[in-house]
């Protein structure tokens, strides 16, 4: 009945909250830009077996006679040294990445919020060996410590994810750690307290709902940080092996025939660089849009 | 107690708290009660203890306070005694709070319906669930939000916070109340934070309210026109004591305890020229006055008011008053100490 008796004006107003923060984002032609790359690149990632111009050359192709062809109307991005199209290894590539930094994020997210949810909610003991052993992981660069797990572990594509979501998750420990920390002296949780609400209710019913936008945006900071980590694992060989066309693995691939078959090597290159700068940009749009939401709450409206 | 069992007790509470600065007694020795259908309000200047009592009814204390001793006895059992979980279940159900800020009791990130069915579903389960809500509940919404005037309260379900007016909110924050049918209400500043007209206009039809549904209510105010507004019975309440009880109507008609004297003229009337104020501050928590915690800034002090704790006795029938100046609060504190 409730979401039923949403009234015609209501809906109204709500649809035109949207408008606005959509208008908020518009703001930012930077902004726009991001949503636009990242947005070409899911498409592409979808549309892969559709928009590639050679498919078959995504897997382990081999066709010496065209290998290391320079860029031309055949093969706009040039070929490697297997006679492999670039540019549809690029667009292969994509879905990689991008099921990638999902699965490592979904990982670090599901580990590290509700550490920081118990941790900054419940403090006390357990609260401080949660967040020192958070500090522990803090201390290490992620690359550091993600190439030590991979090392331990087969160098492959599902052990790169765990291993950088090994090293990720301290940062949504610690974000939501200080997210807490403040909303839990906010005077709703206490009024839902004297209604009688239990804490693991007000923890993850009135306090987690609160802290999702700053989430939010360090996810889509993070998705760009986590594809650069995953492409120098592979490039330093302890990520996807060859012939998968992550982007990384496809740098190292290409290394070896710089500087005078730049384009193996270079475009890989260029395509992690624009996939992370879209993620920062997109990311930087929704703080914009977020931080006012929450300032406008904040100053009681 | 010649009459019947007051719905709640509260005696002999005192309640300390740690810090930097040392041991902070700030209630000492608060005896209070509130009967089945009486609304009575506790009245005093900012920090004189007024929300600690509220909140120690409802184990709302932050972790540095200790309540050193005192009973409060709800409907026969001791608050005191129970358990977290024991406690959850009356809070709401048997005792809720109307919180004082509206603009901030609300969570920003939920509908109104959506907070009003959480209560009805969740209210004192330890659980975590997702289960959604039936027409039952949605309904028992509606009749609530509709007990607290709210207009349009199927609509009202589907807004948010931020979309409402102070007025409104603070309806949804007595809604929020009232919801799981508690027998005392306890009103922590209700309507401070509200125009003077919308206040009166709340409290009002909360009155009417209480009395229709045949609720007993705390109110906790640092307003005495509110008190007179609303209550049966004014306790007022001074450095963590009660200083004077009485009668609404007797209450102004006349004040024993300079306090309450000073209390009342400080409210500014329309006949004339600003409330006069009591000279002074609260007292310091830490150190504080021997034994009256009034003296330093009583104008009737006496010497005896910094040998001897005045007793909290009957001067008039119904009337208590903890102050030298009137001999039964002397007699009954000297043999208080003799015993």
């Amino acid at each position: 009945m409730a979401e039923a008796a949403i009234s015609g004006d209501l809906r109204a107003t709500r649809a035109q909250e949207w408008r606005k923060m959509w208008f908020r984002f518009r703001q930012s032609t930077l902004s726009v830009a991001g949503l636009a790359v990242v947005g070409l690149m899911v498409a592409a990632a979808l549309l892969a077996p559709f928009v590639a111009p050679y498919p078959q050359h995504a897997g382990s192709f081999v066709d010496f006679a065209h290998a290391l062809q320079p860029p031309s109307s055949r093969n706009l991005l040039g070929t490697d040294d297997a006679g492999r199209d670039i540019l549809s290894r690029i667009i292969f590539g994509a879905r990689i990445s991008l099921v990638l930094g999902a699965v490592v994020l979904i990982l670090a997210v599901g580990i590290g919020v509700p550490l920081g949810l118990v941790a900054g909610y419940w403090g006390g003991r357990v609260g401080d060996v949660i967040m020192r052993i958070t500090d522990i992981f803090l201390a290490i660069p992620p690359i550091a410590l993600a190439l030590a797990v991979t090392a331990a572990l087969r160098p492959n594509l599902t052990n790169a994810m765990i291993a950088i979501a090994f090293a990720w998750w301290p940062w949504y420990t610690r974000l939501v750690y200080g997210q807490v920390l403040s909303l839990k002296e906010e005077q709703f949780v206490e009024a839902s307290r004297g209604l009688g609400a239990g804490p693991w209710r007000i923890a993850f019913r009135e306090i987690l709902p609160n802290a999702w936008s700053p989430i939010l945006v360090k996810i889509t900071l993070d998705m760009g940080f986590v594809i650069l980590t995953a492409s120098g694992l592979s490039y330093l060989g302890f990520g996807a092996q060859p012939p998968t066309p992550e982007w990384g693995t496809m740098i190292a691939e290409g290394r070896a025939y710089l500087p005078g078959s730049w384009w193996a090597a270079t475009f890989p290159g260029l395509a992690i660089f624009i996939a992370v700068l879209g993620f920062n940009l997109l990311g930087d749009g929704l703080r914009d849009v977020f931080d006012v939401q929450i300032e406008q709450w904040r100053a009681g409206s | 107690m010649t009459r019947t069992e007051p719905l709640l007790a509260v005696s002999d509470l005192a309640i300390h708290f740690r810090t930097y600065e040392g041991r902070a007694r700030v209630i000492n020795g608060v005896t209070l009660d509130v009967g089945r259908g009486e609304s009575v309000a506790l009245v005093g200047e900012t920090g004189c203890g007024k929300s600690v009592t509220a909140k120690a009814i409802l184990g709302l204390l932050p972790a540095n306070a200790e309540v050193v001793s005192g009973r409060i006895v709800f409907k026969g059992q001791d608050l005191l005694r129970l358990s977290e979980d024991e406690l959850r279940r009356v809070r709401g159900r048997q005792i809720a709070m109307i919180f004082q800020d509206p603009s901030t009791a609300l969570n920003p990130v939920f509908t109104v319906g959506r907070q009003l069915a959480d209560i009805v579903m969740w209210q004192g389960a330890d659980r975590v669930g997702w289960r959604r809500p039936d027409q039952a509940v949605w309904r028992r919404c509606v009749e609530v939000l509709r007990m607290v005037r709210v207009p349009d309260p199927e609509g009202m379900l589907a807004r948010y916070p931020i979309e409402l007016s102070g007025g409104m909110r603070q309806r949804v924050l007595i809604a929020l109340a009232l919801i799981g049918r508690p027998e005392l209400l306890i009103a922590d500043e209700l309507g401070t934070a509200l125009d003077v007209s919308i206040q009166d206009q709340i409290l009002l039809e909360l009155r009417e309210l209480v009395r229709t549904e045949g609720l007993s209510v705390l109110y906790i105010t640092h307003n005495l026109g509110v008190a007179r507004l609303v209550s049966d019975r004014i306790y007022v309440m001074y450095g963590g004591e009660i200083a004077e009880v009485a009668a609404t109507r007797e209450m102004f008609r006349r004040q024993f305890h300079p306090y309450a004297q000073g209390l009342l003229a400080a409210v500014p009337r329309l006949t004339g020229t600003m409330g006069t104020g009591i000279e002074g501050r609260i007292p310091d928590y830490v150190a504080p006055p021997p034994a009256c915690r009034f003296a330093p800034r009583c104008t009737f002090r006496m010497a005896v008011c910094d040998r001897l704790r005045p007793h909290l006795a009957e001067v008039e029938p119904g009337r208590r008053v903890a102050c030298h100046l009137y001999p039964s609060s002397t007699v009954e504190a000297s043999s208080a100490v003799e015993a």
